[in-house]
């Protein structure tokens, strides 16, 4: 066995493995859970109680800072700081009873810093309900400078309010369905290739990569349900990416059907191939193209590309981009098991 | 080119009308389907009349187009590989499909409106899907038909093999019929009706590219 023409197993072994550890291992940035209180009147003095996630509020107690953000010149800021532990604290926000903005329900957002965390926030914390009739003066009293510190840079994931944790699943579920495009676009290939030259290795490649194909559709359709139940609250919740995608694995549950059905092997050969490439030119306006022009749960729709810098931060494109790879290359490797299992046990049954 | 299409279609429709058997049934499929649905639902309100109708077209769909192929086989299919060309077999049949899919519908609609009320509020847009809806239906009906010809159980494959590839043309067309009826006002109408003509397009495309494989064999 020559290593040399192999190298690219190793590879794809070692890439996920990387991604395996690092995506589960690396912590998430600090980030906030929750507040005791949703809504407060204008004129209160707010006493709230805060939850972190993964804080150091006890460790960095004597530059912790915590701020009601309105916009970028209206802050307010929190006095009285009880800290419990590193990851729930008590504060006192006082809330002027006149703010200066137009609508009658205020949004603000809370914002703490401290020399270990960093700054962090936690978006549409409070709605505060004020009169807005009453004269709106904008003055210096609301702004505080505030000069946000970097925190200490160890390599996390960020934290993203109802995603939490499952953020990692990012490294799964996405390069799942990336690399069953791109191993059903090797069967496609081989499709092709079969047709333009009768060689029945490409029949059979093609149908392997089709079998993988479909395995990660599955699991990626899997680990997608999981991820729906743990933020969007249900397995499947008739959003329009999950209802193509079934189609889409009903299609090539269909072209297995179809191979079934057909006994001779170069009119099989012949009749698949041409199923298989129909059925992936409709695949991509399925999941690529239809998705887009309704309303999805899923991020990218309304004509947007899938992955904006809301979505994918450097630390996460480090894990990212390599489990897509690492994936391919198991997933092709897989394939060509695959191929070659099924060459061997049609040698022997026709012995 | 156009004569030998022209002449193609000309002979699947003689031997339909001689025949007569298959458009008496077709048609007698169609009022059969929308009275058994008017008999259990019996008032139908139009936000279920909408899904109901495409259910119908879909099933008439492809109960006609499944036969297609049938009368081509063993040595008359032979005869045909000498004579002709398949792109333009291909396209023949598909036309001819879709003027037999579209009449169907046609006749669908207007034996459903008669027997459960007319929901449609605007007729023209209404008939315009119904002709976008029999085009989509056709070019995928006709190639699936063409891929399930030459096995035993061909009905049932071609409904494996076709309903999942027609969703995205259902959807559409679903929307765009129900913007018809009256349920939603729907602006985007055109960016819809462009997305339903190219996918029929691209299927009518890999159609025609790919039907020459499946002939020569």
């Amino acid at each position: 066995m020559n290593i040399k023409k192999h190298w690219w197993k190793l590879l794809g072994v070692v890439i996920v493995g990387y991604t395996l550890v690092a995506g589960l291992i690396v912590p998430l940035k600090p980030g906030v859970i929750g507040v005791s209180h949703k809504n407060a009147n204008a004129g209160d003095s707010l006493r709230m109680e805060v939850v972190g996630y993964n804080t150091h509020f006890e460790k960095g107690k004597e530059d912790l800072k915590l701020w009601l953000k309105g916009d970028t010149t209206f802050f307010i800021k929190g006095q009285d700081v009880a800290i419990f532990d590193d990851n729930t604290l008590e504060v006192t926000f006082v809330i002027p009873a006149m703010l200066p903005f137009d609508q009658s329900v205020v949004e603000l957002s809370l914002l703490i810093q401290n020399g270990i965390d960093g700054p962090f926030i936690l978006p549409s914390a409070i709605f505060v309900t004020h009169s807005p009739d009453s004269v709106r003066v904008h003055t210096d009293e609301w702004v505080e400078k505030i000069d946000l510190e970097i925190g200490s840079s160890v390599m996390a994931f960020p934290f993203r309010n109802i995603l939490k944790e499952t953020i990692r699943n990012t490294y799964f579920h996405v390069p799942l369905w990336f690399t069953m495009i791109f191993i059903l676009l090797g069967s496609v290939f081989n499709a092709i290739k079969y047709l333009r030259t009768g060689i029945t290795i490409y029949d059979e490649k093609s149908s392997a990569y089709a079998t993988i194909g479909l395995l990660f559709g599955i699991l990626g359709l899997l680990t997608g349900a999981v991820w729906a139940k743990n933020t969007w609250g249900a397995y499947w919740s008739f959003d329009i990416k999950q209802n193509m995608t079934a189609i889409a694995l009903l299609i090539y549950f269909a072209y297995f059907v179809l191979r079934g059905s057909l006994e001779e092997s170069a009119q099989k050969g012949k009749v698949s191939a041409v199923y298989n490439i129909f059925a992936f030119a409709t695949l991509i306006p399925l999941l690529y193209i239809i998705p887009r022009l309704t309303d999805s749960l899923h991020p990218g729709s309304g004509g947007n590309p899938a992955f904006g810098g809301e979505d994918l931060d450097n630390t996460m494109r480090m894990v990212f981009y390599p489990a897509i790879i690492g994936w391919t290359l198991l997933a092709y490797w897989m394939g060509n098991l695959l191929y070659r299992w099924q060459t061997v046990k049609n040698k022997i049954l026709f012995q | 080119m156009y004569k030998e299409i022209w002449a193609l279609i000309k002979k699947d429709l003689q031997l339909e009308w001689r025949s007569g058997q298959a458009w008496s049934s077709s048609i007698l499929y169609v009022f059969t389907t929308a009275f058994v649905v008017y008999i259990t639902f019996i008032n139908i309100p139009a936000n279920l009349w909408n899904p109901l109708f495409w259910i119908i077209i879909l099933f008439t769909a492809v109960n006609s187009v499944s036969g297609s192929f049938s009368s081509e086989n063993g040595s008359l299919r032979l005869y045909y590989y000498t004579l002709m060309d398949p792109v333009k077999l291909m396209v023949s049949k598909t036309i001819y499909n879709v003027l037999v899919v579209t009449f169907l519908s046609f006749l669908c609609f207007a034996g459903f409106a008669f027997i459960t009320g007319n929901p449609v509020r605007h007729l023209g847009n209404f008939l315009l899907v119904l002709l976008a809806a029999g085009v989509g239906l056709s070019i995928t009906l006709t190639f699936t038909a063409a891929i399930a010809a030459g096995v035993k159980r061909k009905t049932s494959l071609l409904t494996i093999l076709s309903f999942p590839l027609l969703i995205p043309t259902i959807l559409v067309v679903l929307k765009l019929s129900a913007d018809a009826i009256g349920l939603i006002n729907d602006s985007t109408n055109n960016q819809d009706l462009i997305t339903l003509f190219a996918l029929d397009i691209l299927l009518l495309g890999l159609g025609i590219l790919l039907f020459p494989f499946l002939w020569k064999d």
